[in-house]
């Protein structure tokens, strides 16, 4: 199967902690793959590692590949990476439209910008639509998280990083916003890595998934596998 | 003069020095909203932007022409003094301001300080007779020959001040467009609200802080030259009080809002016209009255009059 993201015996530091301790693991090709772990397990880490906002000190990120570990951010996004990043970082006082505008910034032409409002953000946020011309900030929590994802959809990426997507949602919002991951990818063919501290929601729709603590990768497996090992069961089921 | 056309002439005054606030104004609001740094440097551009116009005045030969060549010549020396003066600001900004826009405020403020007066004493020691006042030449007359000034409804309107004016007016449109209907518009409001998101976008945020900040410093360049303009003189050190002129009239519009700054820029005008005409002995009271209402503003509306209020941030 071909790979597309690999990490290598990843190790970072900030400051004198280290971040993550040689860390590797492996997102194929049209997978959905999940990345779990509770607060400060260094997920969030994992995710700047890949898009080159820490300092890797040891090992090797490949995407497609390509030794990415000596890219900058744009760099990164430029090659077919997207993400929808934790929390609610829409920019506030732009449009709604404005937003979406902003996740298509790599294209040139306003066609393709149009085809990839319509084909990939409407048919799974149509409240998007209704509200185009609406200042971001004023939307609702939930709206807000739409955005956000949809706005990484309009990068029309080779691979999609949903980074907690489910945070701060009511229960109801975080089945919506499974579902729409699964469609994504399932439909779309986008290959995901999700990073989430719900391992319920995000074991439900991956393939596989990789459990992080204290800046290490401690189990990895099929959700049946993991469901079963002794140090999840204990710290979620 | 009727107490009307006392009026308009106030007004008239205010709005030439409004105009020149204004522009220096809205780069630092433009450079804090991509950095969140306060350049105090940027008051020395505006001084680089009157020698450098007054420079390429003299090198074309400007003032020996006459009908079309002129005309062609006098833009030709506006654009090229913000190009030059626009790259001299990114060229500064990438050795300082950037490279201590990460440390903590009190670094970048001791930087910016220290950048304004290498400025400011280059200017001073290697330009000929540096440290004397220059004599900015008045530019309109050439082409209206034997009136230096229009009158109307009472109140004289100098043909270089029109001129002040509708350049002023006309830029400001310009960037008010290109800030709200260009990409690169919306990525420097992107960058600003969030530099990190928006360079998961793909934006490289480096391009855009040196786009900032050729806009901005080449918008210094033209407020100085319409300052040489207006006073028909120039002086190394005048850039000193312009940037903070500039740098209060961006906190009372709201630092970090474009609009403000121009908003900000044009109130600091009016009150030290309307000090200057209204109070006995008023103009030499008029800055300090204009930096009393900048105080009142810093006390009871800190964000400024289009600055966010603090629940929006949340």
């Amino acid at each position: 199967m071909a790979e597309m993201l690999r990490m290598e015996h990843v190790t970072t530091v900030y400051g004198i902690n280290k971040m993550l301790i040689d860390v590797s693991i492996k997102v194929d090709k049209g997978k959905c793959v999940s990345l779990l772990g509770s607060n400060g397990a260094g997920k969030s880490t994992l995710i700047k590692a890949i898009l080159g906002l820490v300092k890797v000190v040891e090992g090797k990120i490949y995407f497609e590949g390509k030794d990415i570990i000596h890219y900058s951010t744009h760099r990164v996004i430029s090659l077919g990476i997207s993400i929808a990043p934790e929390g609610k970082r829409i920019f506030p006082k732009l449009t709604v439209l404005e937003n979406l505008r902003m996740g298509a910034y790599l294209v040139k032409e306003k066609k393709e910008i149009e085809r990839r409002l319509e084909e990939l953000v409407f048919p799974y946020f149509p409240r998007l639509k209704e509200r185009l011309n609406q200042i971001a900030g004023t939307l609702s929590g939930g709206e807000q998280s739409m955005l956000n994802i949809g706005r990484a959809l309009m990068g029309n990426p080779k691979l999609m990083i949903f980074d907690e997507p489910s945070f701060g949602l009511a229960p109801i919002l975080i089945q919506e916003t499974a579902e729409i991951i699964k469609k994504i990818n399932r439909e779309k063919g986008i290959t995901v890595l999700l990073v989430e501290q719900n391992a319920n929601m995000a074991l439900e729709i991956t393939h596989y998934g990789y459990f992080l603590q204290k800046g290490q990768i401690i189990a990895e497996g099929t959700p049946e596998e993991l469901k079963k090992e002794e140090i999840i069961r204990k710290a979620y089921f | 003069m009727s107490s009307t056309s006392i009026f308009l002439q106030i007004i008239f005054n205010g709005a030439m020095l409004g105009i020149q606030y204004s522009l220096i104004a809205v780069g630092f609001s433009l450079f804090f909203g991509v950095l969140d740094v306060i350049n105090f440097a940027h008051g020395d551009i505006f001084m680089l932007g009157a020698f450098v116009s007054l420079t390429l005045i003299n090198v074309t030969g400007l003032l020996n022409t006459s009908g079309a060549t002129y005309v062609f010549l006098l833009i030709l020396v506006i654009i090229l003094s913000m190009i030059i003066v626009g790259g001299l600001g990114v060229f500064f900004e990438r050795i300082v301001v950037k490279p201590v826009s990460k440390g903590p405020t009190l670094m970048s403020l001791v930087a910016t300080l220290g950048l304004g007066i290498a400025i400011r004493e280059a200017v001073r020691l290697f330009y000929p007779r540096g440290s004397e006042t220059k004599r900015f030449p008045e530019l309109l007359v050439k082409l209206f020959p034997g009136k230096e000034a229009i009158e109307f409804k009472g109140i004289i309107l100098r043909y270089d001040n029109l001129l002040i004016l509708a350049v002023g007016i006309i830029v400001v449109i310009l960037l008010a467009l290109y800030i709200n209907k260009t990409k690169m518009g919306l990525t420097i409001r992107a960058v600003a609200q969030d530099a990190e998101a928006a360079s998961m976008m793909g934006v490289n945020k480096n391009l855009i802080i040196d786009v900032t900040f050729f806009i901005g410093s080449a918008l210094a360049a033209l407020a100085g030259f319409m300052n040489g303009l207006y006073y028909n003189s120039i002086i190394f050190d005048m850039g000193a009080m312009a940037g903070i002129v500039g740098f209060s009239a961006a906190v009372i519009g709201g630092l970090g809002n474009i609009y403000g700054a121009i908003v900000g820029g044009f109130l600091f005008a009016m009150v030290e016209s309307l000090s200057a005409a209204l109070i006995p002995r008023g103009s030499e009271f008029m800055t300090v009255i204009a930096f009393a209402v900048v105080i009142l503003f810093l006390v009871f509306r800190p964000s400024g009059i289009l600055g966010e209020r603090a629940y929006e941030r949340v």
